[in-house]
């Protein structure tokens, strides 16, 4: 009798499918569920880590939706410190399903978040689901929901256009009101303080809740265009700080595990959902930590690209040569790709002001 | 005292009143020196002389045909009166009239863009370029820098020479906001470089981004040359007018003469 692991291939086993391969070019790690095309719309959003998945997009000149950016490529690092170009409308990083769901509910008028606008102890005003797309922040509270109602126009038309949303999953740690249920991606005192500022808790979601969230997102997705596709990630970028009262390393594997679980269960059951190994090639035992820089938590530029060039190899693209956006703008400066917009950081004290 | 007028095509405009300069500025000694923007751009400096560099040679072709030299030695000189830089013009309009400001009352169906972020952007597209230029010229406090000139008035209207950008631009009751905007970052990043600033006189302009028809080249427009319609460059009365300006503003001098009608 043969076992039923002896006919599996080479990839089904960690000897030959992961300790022997180059932990840059692992084969066989992203089969997709579904071709994507260049020009088919996209539409990206999530955790800092998504920035990366958008940036590489954009450079090959895939059909990645932005209504909000203007449309010369000005100064690189100016644009992302205003939050153009980052994802594919002006939202910042969206770390939890819940808060991209609640997002989605507010720019289609279903729902409207509490307390929207909190105040920074400059006494500038910052709009509180996207504290850090203004850097000198907003001179009045009306000024915040005039900027936000015009940000909620260009979400509603994105998603309108959007065929595949491309999600990446970062926390599930959140600050959440405790009446209304809803989430920031900050908490209360980081960047700003909200009018009742007593009245917010911390959370930690579990799989089965996250699990209902991608429900919630992706029906909302199909509701809106029976083509919708939704492409899952997990942020390998560990958690900056946590506040469940324990040590930050069991919190973020944690947090990771219940993420990866969720995304995967929740990909098996759905024709039109699939998942990305990114987090898999950047934490790849391995790679022994070879794509994550000294701080041991920023992916390096190589993870990004080998992540990326796996991407974009399973869907068809030639990843030897230049992409075309960046050889067609040698002019602008950029200073790197780990300035990323990361509101996530400035959990840490030390690194307040940052913005 | 020597003046040097640099720069791009737009010196043309100077050149063709050099006459009339030379009359009413007797005490001034012009000389000027011009190459196709592109040439201009990638054109160094070599000691104290600028031009194109020898392998340049459709550079080195089109200064000897405009200038009737390679290259100018900018010892002599000074002030230098540099014109034509387009300080990101395209890209700065585009977004200009693309936006609305968030703090200035006006709503369009435009998307809404905070007066930080403009100027920032705004701001770094013309660093960019003024840098450039520095990296070039090094701090040489002589040099007072005038934009290329706003396309002319009928650019507004559809056909060929037809300038969207501007024309929408123009229309807008923000356009005054955003050429203080402009021109303000422009003055800011020069002088950050030990450079002088001169905008395009208010009198030589039609509203806010347009110039004004009169100074149209002779037979330019559309019913003369057709699809070969030039909007963009200046006849000899606006080189009288801002050589006018720049030597009120940055020498003192009143010309001898008033610059003809």
């Amino acid at each position: 009798m043969i076992s039923p692991y002896d006919t599996l291939p080479p990839s089904a086993f960690w000897r030959t499918g992961v300790a022997t391969e180059p932990p840059e070019a692992v084969q066989g790690l992203y089969v997709p569920k579904f071709a994507i095309t260049k020009d088919i719309p996209i539409m990206t959003a999530g955790s800092c880590f998504a920035q990366h998945v958008h940036r590489n997009l954009v450079d090959r000149d895939w059909g990645v939706l932005d209504f909000e950016s203007p449309q010369h490529r000005f100064n690189r690092a100016v644009m992302r410190r205003y939050g153009y170009g980052v994802y594919s409308a002006r939202y910042g990083n969206i770390y939890s399903v819940r808060q991209m769901v609640q997002l989605l509910h507010e720019a289609y008028d279903i729902a409207r978040p509490h307390a929207p606008v909190w105040q920074r102890p400059d006494g500038k005003y910052i709009d509180a689901q996207r504290p850090a797309i203004e850097p000198d922040g907003y001179g009045a509270p009306d000024l915040v929901t005039d900027a936000r109602d015009h940000h909620l126009r260009n979400v509603r038309k994105t998603f309108e256009c959007t065929e595949l949303l491309i999600f990446t999953l970062g926390l599930t740690e959140t600050w959440r009101h405790t009446t209304t249920g809803t989430v920031y991606p900050t908490a209360p005192g980081v960047i700003g303080t909200p009018p009742d500022p007593q009245e917010y808790v911390f959370h930690n979601a579990g799989q089965r809740e996250i699990m209902a969230d991608l429900a919630t997102l992706n029906n909302f997705g199909k509701s809106r265009n029976p083509n919708f596709k939704l492409l899952l990630t997990v942020s390998p970028v560990p958690l900056a700080a946590t506040a469940t009262g324990g040590h930050v390393l069991p919190a973020s594997t944690y947090s990771k595990a219940v993420l990866r679980s969720a995304a995967g269960e929740f990909c098996r059951a759905q024709d039109n959902v699939d998942y990305f190994p990114s987090f898999e090639v950047i934490t790849n035992a391995a790679a022994k930590g070879q794509f994550f820089e000294a701080n041991q938590r920023s992916v390096k530029d190589s993870g990004v690209t080998r992540a990326m060039a796996m991407f974009f190899h399973a869907h068809g693209e030639d990843v030897a040569t230049t992409p075309a956006k960046s050889r067609a703008a040698p002019s602008l400066s950029d200073d790197g790709d780990n300035a990323l917009q990361c509101e996530e950081v400035l959990l840490d004290p030390k690194t307040r002001g940052l913005t | 005292m020597k003046v040097l007028v640099l720069g791009t095509s737009h010196c043309a405009a100077v050149r063709l009143a050099s006459d009339w300069i030379a009359r009413a500025y007797p005490t001034l000694d012009v000389d000027y020196y011009a190459l196709p923007g592109a040439v201009h751009a990638r054109s160094l400096m070599i000691g104290s002389t600028f031009g194109p560099t020898p392998s340049d040679t459709y550079g080195c072709k089109m200064s000897g045909a405009w200038n009737d030299r390679m290259i100018v030695d900018l010892a002599p000189y000074a002030h230098i009166f540099h014109i034509g830089e387009r300080f990101s013009m395209g890209a700065i309009t585009r977004l200009m009239a693309d936006f609305d400001v968030l703090e200035l009352p006006e709503r369009s169906l435009r998307p809404v863009m905070s007066l930080s972020a403009a100027q920032a952007l705004i701001g770094s597209a013309i660093d960019d370029v003024v840098a450039t230029r520095h990296s070039v010229f090094d701090d040489d406090p002589r040099f007072t820098f005038m934009p290329a000139p706003y396309p002319l008035a009928r650019a507004a209207q559809r056909g060929p020479g037809f300038e969207a950008t501007m024309a929408r631009l123009n229309t807008r009751n923000t356009a005054p906001d955003w050429s203080q905007i402009y021109e303000d970052l422009i003055a800011a990043s020069l002088a950050h470089y030990g450079y002088r600033f001169m905008a395009q006189p208010l009198g030589t302009r039609q509203g806010v981004f347009a110039t004004k028809d009169r100074y149209a080249r002779p037979n330019s427009s559309a019913r003369d040359v057709g699809n070969k319609v030039d909007n963009r460059h200046t006849n000899a009365a606006y080189g009288q007018d801002i050589f006018a300006a720049y030597a009120l503003q940055q020498l003192g001098l009143t010309p001898a003469m008033q610059p003809p009608q």
